[in-house]
């Protein structure tokens, strides 16, 4: 069920904790929401897309066999801005997938993501991009944290970034910390450039330098912007 | 339709060939048979336009324009097609949008899209390769073979005037070569000239070239 973000926005307060009680999609902008701390019920599931465009403050709580799909677009182009998230899947079976897509010019991003399994049987999925160019400056400090007594969780953390200039600056701190035995967890972090394999074989093709970097960041970005409900393009 | 006039070609500090004189004529097959590390692909390079070779004398005209300045997305997009010997993998790039982005700017018109969805599906079918291929990232995951055949489909799509296929015989099994050398005949035309550089003997007699090439000493000679 697509909610509308103003109805989405006045159920909830600003540092208050709601329910969400089915399934519901919607978008919201972080100027409009600058903080929340969502309770999702049993059973609900909650996707949003959120356009990033203020510093914003998130916390999600999960309860048993629920799920999150949260997907954080940042597109800031005026001011250094600080996005902090924090997921606690609270309950067994609970399920997150978080993805965060930042391509920007000129600013610095610092982003810190919690995912928190305090739980049996819990599973997250965190990927998070950036693409940087015109000296723009992203941080993105990203921690799992497996607790004891939540054995059969899963976690995946990917963190990639892509530098379009050597003035820009890209810098991820992942961190896992695991306090069970009995658990799946992976995480990665890679920082490139565009490979001058690729943009040879592009030219070679007719394709000039510039639209060959644009293909790239589009396909870059393409398996969190693939992600994006239909409904909140 | 290319001429290559009285070439030098250096790469760093090494002068790789010399009085290099060739030229392609529409409507013919021209081969170059030569060991490895004779120079084949320098010279495919050097008509590429890789910045790598550089071309201390002589002309290179195409149309009879001098093209030494242009870089290889301009000669690409003129009508000169270089195939790869090693062809890279370019994850979250399908081969089907890369042959868009690449009509759009040799055309500069957009494909009847319907048209060249068909096209592009028979000529993956033709050339024997799996029904999706197309529709997947560029070459991840593909054998060497499907490699070159991606390369032909390529050169199936564009058009290409000039079509230099460096060693797209090898990694091709005997069933694909044919295929490749009925594929020459069908598309060999007025409107375009073939350079096929090989190794292979067999390859060669099969492929009846109108003139072969060698390369001896740093520089070419008709066998």
């Amino acid at each position: 069920m697509f909610v509308d973000s103003a109805d989405f926005i006045s159920k909830i307060a600003k540092k208050g904790v709601t329910k969400a009680s089915s399934i519901i999609v919607t978008k919201i902008e972080t100027k409009n929401l600058e903080e929340i701390e969502l309770m999702l019920n049993q059973e609900s599931t909650l996707e949003i897309v959120v356009t990033a465009n203020q510093s914003f403050n998130y916390t999600f709580n999960l309860k048993e066999n629920s799920k999150l799909k949260l997907i954080i677009l940042s597109n800031c182009h005026t001011e250094d801005f600080e996005f902090n998230l924090t997921v606690n899947l609270i309950d067994k079976k609970a399920i997150s997938e978080v993805y965060f897509l930042n391509n920007q010019t000129a600013n610095l991003i610092a982003t810190t993501i919690y995912i928190q399994h305090l739980s049996k049987n819990t599973i997250s999925q965190t990927v998070v991009k950036s693409i940087n160019s015109d000296a723009s400056k992203f941080k993105a400090k990203a921690e799992i944290l497996i607790n004891k007594n939540c054995g059969n969780s899963q976690a995946n953390m990917s963190l990639k970034g892509l530098l379009l200039d050597t003035n820009s600056n890209i810098s991820f701190q992942p961190n896992l910390k695991i306090l069970e035995n009995e658990v799946t967890c992976s995480h990665g972090a890679t920082i490139s450039t565009f490979e001058k394999e690729y943009l040879d074989y592009f030219q070679s093709r007719g394709i000039t330098k510039k639209q060959a970097k644009n293909i790239l960041a589009k396909s870059f970005e393409s398996d969190i912007t693939s992600k994006i409900p239909l409904i909140c393009l | 339709m290319l001429k290559l006039v009285n070439i030098n070609i250096k790469r760093g500090a090494n002068i790789i060939l010399q009085n290099i004189n060739l030229e392609l004529v529409g409507n013919q097959v021209t081969a170059l048979y030569s060991p490895n590390g004779s120079g084949k692909t320098s010279l495919a390079q050097t008509i590429l336009g890789n910045p790598e070779m550089v071309v201390e004398s002589g002309e290179i005209l195409f149309l009879n324009q001098k093209i030494n300045q242009l870089d290889s997305t301009e000669r690409s997009k003129s009508g000169i097609f270089v195939s790869f010997q090693n062809p890279p993998e370019i994850p979250g790039v399908t081969t089907l949008n890369l042959l868009k982005e690449s009509y759009i700017s040799i055309y500069q018109n957009k494909p009847k899209a319907k048209e060249f969805l068909t096209d592009i599906k028979n000529f993956n079918n033709l050339l024997g390769l799996k029904e999706d291929f197309y529709k997947q990232s560029f070459n991840v995951g593909a054998s060497g073979g499907e490699k070159k055949k991606n390369e032909l489909l390529q050169i199936l799509m564009l058009k290409p005037k000039i079509i230099v296929l460096d060693e797209v015989d090898s990694g091709l099994d005997s069933q694909s070569k044919d295929i490749l050398i009925d594929l020459l005949r069908k598309i060999k035309s007025p409107s375009n000239s073939f350079l096929i550089i090989t190794h292979d003997k067999q390859f060669l007699t099969k492929i009846q070239a109108d003139k072969i090439y060698t390369i001896e000493n740093q520089t070419l000679k008709a066998m």
